[in-house]
């Protein structure tokens, strides 16, 4: 049997989360404990959201204030997510990943009071005329969606894409590939995309609409080449091909086949991609699994490098703690597991956090271990 | 002629409808099916996929009514599906950079998994570069083809800038995929025909004079040379296609070129394999046409080995039909879009044309005698074949083989009737021609046809391409014959005079114009200055009046034979007008939804103000693609013709008026100016656009003259093209010869002629200025340092002078940027004395743009002197000719 290793090089920072905390000088919210009398829209408001979004919606509110932030105006409308009771209850559910202190309030408020809650937000909103999305808006309801096109540069100065794909999920995030060379562009919050190719003659962009939380300006690219014997393949050597792209309700993702270098073409292995968020205790994140599948006959292993990061000596999760700034720190754990079919599977998973502490490593670890 | 008369009196009306009936499926309420591909499952569903990139599941698609059918989506976001195909089951759809497998693995009806079957031609991200497919040969192979884009959308030349663009590509069954044959432009439709030959159509435009079928063999070129960037003979020496010269590549011949009134913009063909279930005509081709919505029928031969054949109109009015297919009942499912395009309504869904068992008066098929044709018939035809002797009206014709956007037909000649013959069973009429020729198509009309129960025949026309008469030695001339290629109309910019670029308006006058970016407002009723709009190419912002008290616009500039191009946009119900000379309209207007199109209607001409002078001419086409999107409005016109009394002797004329890449009027005289036009007809006049009708935008305004031959003879050289002996040069300036050409670098200077003494003349030359340069050519000037006394006529495209290119500087300045940087121009001055001062004229690309009289006579005779203006200008300059006036 040949060998071969598999080598993730994660070169900079991570994908970004939340984290709860530092929107609250106190503790990590909990569960309700206690059986609550019921509460109006108006009351759970004020108790969970007008901290920060402020009594009557302006977002000035005394805790977000204190921060030296402003909370989404809602008496403005134009929420960067979406402002349909759905998308509002996605965001409450899964908070926003990123820059954003917005939390999730998820295993906080239950279900039907969320919906109380939606209920008053949208009082605050300015009133229009059409909540309905314009005719050419792909939206994801309970199963995601894989969307291809040609997609508009990611951030100013980069190019456009013209074989693009997005991966939309249920609780709002869009992941965006580029099918030449199934590269992870970026991931996106919010809205999922307008089709402006159903304009006109076609050929127009696929346009996501979500907010982009992470791009590869950040610098986080997940390559996975071969690594025969003990000699590296050079950087870009070997081809990855798009083998299909799967949504059914459970999974969304993609796989690829890394192709020999030689230009031959051979299939050197067959890299399953699932995108998915996840919900934790220390807000929302975002969470790639890398699935080399079985029946390739070679070895594989999986390597990392890291700069700048620090790393735990966790056998199942490592830690790679990335791109601080004066808000907090990115930080990705990476779990190695084997399938039940036998398969080598690496999940990563990104969380922002205020500040990287053992503490807050070992809690983590506790929660995401498998 | 009586006989004919009687005849066609006495004929039994029939309809199409009679024999073949038309309804439509109905798809979800608020979806648009734009049908991209359609093909049926094993058990009868019927799937189809969708410009959308949607793949719906039909049940019951065969129903009597067909609201039983019911439409379930399957699969969404795909990009694009313009090719469908069932294969054992299995869906493959085409994208536009990949074939795909769409499978339903828990087969719940919608599809969780797309495999990708194959992919890696290249896609460069332009809207025409459409994926088409997706028939498969006797082998199991599928076939797509692959447009080409248009890089330069001011004059729609054909682009191959990703790889096999402009081919036909065989997809193995094991995924590997070759580039089969070269050539085509915008191949919309393939086919195979039960032998496993495909087929394929292409659309009218450059290179393409109509709209033909081709045999696709291994290696062929159909002949748009675009895609011979990717052969070994090209890629490998770096070459690219020219726009403008023909290559030397055996062409391939076209089985059929389709009579454009037919078909403007054909689909796919299949053939009829029903079994007879369809009606009698059982192996023929039927062909999907988008724009006037016909089904055609078509049959082919094989002669001397190679394809040729007929076609006839089968179905009127069906949709706008891209996409057909045959069902195991003998319905023929129609595909329909024409989103973008404009075609015979509906623009959107699934039609059926079912046989209802009567037998229809047909030409049934069409064979080629060695000076004639056999015709069959689907029925007895009356043995009055006198008549048919009398009335049918034979004509032969061919194309052009030209970069032009398609070609009117050429060399049309009538052929006699030598005589005509019935057979013995009365089913078919043998008709012997005198002269027909083989490299022609040869229409035929047979309105004299009566079957013997005295119907008259349902299509009483035919087409049919003759590349090779049976019998005869192998020729090999072409139906769409190589010209001399029309000179090209740009290379760069050279020639063009752009009015809407650098301080737009000052190429013009007009009450409430403004300059600046402009969008759809909210209502869509209005326009609005879009802040956040970036300058692009086409030279700045739209230049626009946004409602209210406005008036036209009118050029400041006098044209006769131009070539121009203009960029407009309208709100909705939105109208405007671009007159030529101030007096021949262009309508230019929202015409959404119009199907009778007038003279009104968006591309029209006009009606003049006596209507029966002049009623108009509609475009042939509606082309206006919605409110607050750009549209290309392009043409040539050519000025009424006087003689030395003042009499006209020639109507204006539009040669040709095209919307994006369509067009709409060709060789069109207008005799009297349309109404609202100034009165009086004139050699040259205004550019003038209308806008006192609401709101407009327009931008990229080039026009290039055409009346650039001078013919008088007495010009003399003042540069030689070698030497600058004689020349003086002032400040120690860099001034030398390259290639004829003075060009002067570096430093601040002037470069001085031999002779100081010129004072009336008229003196041209060709003239190049780099972008941020600055020069100009002075005369009447006096040998000096730094900055020398006498007038300039200013040369700056680019540089942050305000002043530019055709300016008198000091005297009379001109802020419009009429020439680009980097591109050789015609400049010519007049200078001469006249009573009242001295006259000043200035033409730039053989357009008077400077008319100035210098009342106080400031400079009275002097050299002719070229600047350099500073360090970083480079100003070229040749053919420098002067013609003293006496």
């Amino acid at each position: 049997m040949r060998k071969l290793s598999l080598f993730v090089a994660l070169s900079m920072a991570a994908l970004a989360a939340v984290s709860l905390a530092a929107a609250s000088s106190s503790s990590f919210p909990r569960a309700q404990e206690s059986d609550e009398p019921a509460h109006d829209g108006k009351w759970l408001y004020s108790r969970h959201c007008a901290g920060c979004h402020n009594e009557n919606g302006d977002g000035r509110g005394p805790t977000i204030t204190q921060m030296g932030l402003q909370a989404r105006d809602f008496k403005q409308g134009g929420f960067a997510f979406g402002d349909s009771p759905e998308q509002l209850k996605r965001t409450i559910t899964s908070g926003i990943p990123g820059r954003s202190p917005m939390p999730s309030f998820k295993g906080v408020l239950a279900d039907e009071e969320m919906d109380l809650v939606i209920g008053h937000v949208r009082t605050l909103m300015p009133k229009r005329e059409n909540d309905k999305p314009s005719n050419t808006e792909m939206i994801v309801k309970d199963r995601p969606v894989v969307a291809r096109g040609k997609l508009p540069p990611i951030v100013d100065g980069a190019k456009e894409t013209t074989r693009g794909l997005l991966v939309g999920t249920p609780e709002g995030l869009t992941f965006e590939y580029d099918v030449s060379d199934v590269r992870l562009l970026g991931v996106r919050m919010g809205r999922f995309a307008d089709r402006e190719d159903w304009g006109d003659r076609g050929g127009a962009y696929l346009k996501p609409l979500g907010r982009v939380i992470w791009d590869r300006a950040d610098g986080l690219a997940v390559s996975v080449k071969p690594k025969p014997e003990s000699s590296y393949a050079p950087m870009g050597a070997n081809r990855r091909v798009l083998k299909n792209t799967f949504a059914t309700k459970a999974a969304a993702g993609l796989e690829f086949e890394l192709r020999d270098h030689e230009g031959k073409g051979r299939v050197l292995a067959t890299i399953h991609e699932e995108v998915r968020s996840r919900t934790t205790s220390f807000g929302a994140a975002l969470e790639r699994s890398i699935r080399v599948q079985p029946g390739s006959q070679m070895e594989v292993a999986l390597a990392f490098k890291l700069e700048g990061s620090e790393e735990s000596d966790g056998k199942t999760v490592r830690w790679l703690a990335q791109r601080r700034d004066k808000d907090g720190v990115d930080v990705t754990a990476v779990r190695r597991q084997s399938t039940a079919s036998g398969a080598e599977q690496w999940t990563l998973t990104s969380i922002r956090l205020p500040a990287w502490a053992p503490q807050l490593a070992a809690a983590l670890e506790k929660e995401l271990a498998p | 002629m009586i006989l004919p008369l009687f005849f066609q009196a006495a004929a039994i009306a029939a309809s199409e409808a009679d024999f073949y009936k038309v309804d439509y499926l109905v798809p979800p309420q608020g979806e648009r099916l734009e049908v991209g591909g359609f093909d049926f499952l094993p058990d009868g569903r019927m799937v189809c996929s969708t410009r959308r990139g949607q793949v719906w599941l039909i049940e019951n698609p065969l129903a009597e009514n067909p609201a039983d059918a019911k439409f379930s989506l399957f699969a969404e976001g795909l990009h694009e599906g313009l090719g469908l195909e069932v294969v054992n089951g299995e869906i493959f759809v085409l994208q536009r950079g990949e074939l795909s497998k769409l499978v339903d693995e828990d087969k719940d009806g919608t599809c969780d998994r797309i495999d990708t079957f194959s992919q890696g031609w290249g896609y460069s991200g332009h809207y025409h570069e459409f994926g088409f497919g997706l028939p498969r040969d006797a082998q199991g192979n599928f076939y797509a083809s692959l447009n080409v884009s248009f890089s330069d959308e001011k004059w729609w030349h054909g682009r191959s800038v990703a790889p096999y663009r402009g081919w036909v590509l065989r997809i193995k069954p094991d995924g590997s995929w070759e580039p089969v044959a070269s050539g085509a432009r915008s191949p919309a439709g393939l086919g195979a025909n039960s032998k496993g030959d495909i087929f394929y159509t292409d659309n009218q435009g450059d290179w393409m004079p109509a709209c033909p079928i081709f045999h696709v063999k291994d290696c062929a070129f159909f002949g748009h040379p675009a895609s011979l960037n990717w052969t070994p003979e090209y890629r490998d020496n770096g070459r690219t296609a020219s726009d403008t010269d023909a290559p030397k590549v055996e062409r391939a011949r076209a089985a059929i070129w389709l009579p454009y009134d037919w078909s403007r913009s054909t689909g796919n063909l299949v053939e009829d394999t029903t079994g007879g279930k369809f009606g009698p005509f059982g192996g023929q081709m039927f062909v999907a046409e988008m724009t006037n919505g016909y089904v055609l029928r078509a049959g082919m031969e094989t002669i001397e080995g190679e394809y040729q054949g007929w076609v006839v109109p089968f179905r009127h009015k069906v949709g706008s039909n891209v996409r057909l297919r045959f069902a195991s009942d003998g319905t023929l499912f129609c595909g329909f879009t024409d989103r973008g395009w404009g075609g015979q309504p509906p623009g959107d869904g699934i039609g059926r044309v079912r046989w209802t068992g009567k037998q229809p008066f047909e030409i049934e098929s069409v064979h080629l005698i060695g000076d004639g044709f056999e015709i069959r018939f689907t029925d007895k035809v009356s043995r009055a074949i006198a008549n048919v002797f009398a009335t049918a009206e034979v004509k032969q014709y061919d194309y052009n083989y030209w970069w032009e956007y398609g070609s009117p037909l050429q060399h049309v000649t009538p052929r006699a009737v030598l005589s005509t013959a019935l057979s013995e069973d009365q089913l078919s009429v043998t008709m012997r021609l005198h002269g027909l020729e083989a490299g022609m198509v040869a229409r035929v009309r047979l309105p004299g046809v009566l079957s013997e129960s005295g119907a008259a025949l349902l299509h009483d026309e035919f087409a049919y391409t003759i590349n090779q008469m049976p019998g005869y030695p192998q020729k090999t001339a072409h139906v769409a014959k190589l010209v001399e290629q029309p000179e090209a109309r740009e290379s760069g910019n050279e020639g063009v005079l752009f009015l809407t670029h650098g301080d737009a308006l000052a190429a013009w006058n007009g009450k409430g114009w403004q300059q600046s970016e402009v969008k759809l407002a909210d209502d869509k009723k209005q326009l609005v200055v879009n802040a956040e709009a970036k300058a692009d190419d086409w030279g700045g912002p739209a230049i626009n009046n946004l409602g209210g008290e406005t008036g036209d616009l009118v050029s400041r500039f006098e044209f006769g034979d131009i070539d121009f191009s203009v960029q407009f946009l309208l709100p909705e119900n939105g109208n405007s007008g671009i007159y030529l000379m101030g007096r021949y309209e262009i309508q230019l207007r929202d015409s959404s939804g119009v199907t009778q199109l007038g003279p009104g209607d968006c591309g029209g001409i006009y009606a003049g103000a006596d209507a029966k002078k002049w009623p108009g001419s509609a475009p042939t086409f509606q082309t206006f693609r919605g409110a607050g999107r750009w549209h290309s409005l392009s043409g040539s016109f050519q000025a009424p013709r006087f003689d030395a009394q003042g009499k006209k002797i020639a109507n204006a004329k539009f040669k040709r008026v095209m919307i994006d890449d369509t067009l709409l009027q060709e060789e069109l005289e207008v005799p009297t100016p349309t109404a609202g036009g100034y009165a009086g007809e004139v050699a040259h006049g205004p550019l003038r656009i209308q806008g006192d009708h609401g709101p407009v935008a327009i931008r990229g305004v080039r026009v290039k003259s055409r009346e650039n031959v001078d013919e008088r003879t007495d010009w003399v050289k003042i540069f030689d093209g070698e030497t600058l002996d004689g020349w003086q040069i002032s400040n120690d300036g860099k001034w030398v010869v390259e290639n004829g050409e003075i060009v002067g670098r570096g430093n601040a200077s002037h470069l001085f002629s031999p002779r100081g003494d010129y004072k009336d003349f008229e003196v041209r030359a060709k003239l190049r200025i780099n972008g941020g340069g600055n020069s100009g050519l002075y005369f009447r000037t006096k040998f000096g340092p730094n900055w020398p006394e006498g007038y300039e006529a200013q040369i700056n495209s680019t540089h942050a002078d305000p002043v530019k290119t055709g300016s008198l500087y000091h005297y009379s300045l001109l802020k419009a940027q009429l020439v680009s940087q980097d591109t050789w121009f015609d400049y010519h001055v007049l200078c001469k004395d006249e009573p009242e001062g001295t006259r000043i004229q200035i033409r730039v690309n053989h357009v008077l743009v400077n008319d100035y009289l210098d009342k106080d006579r400031h400079h009275a005779a002097g050299h002719i002197a070229l600047q350099q203006h500073h360090e970083g200008s480079v100003i070229r300059a040749k053919d420098l000719e002067i013609r003293e006036l006496r």
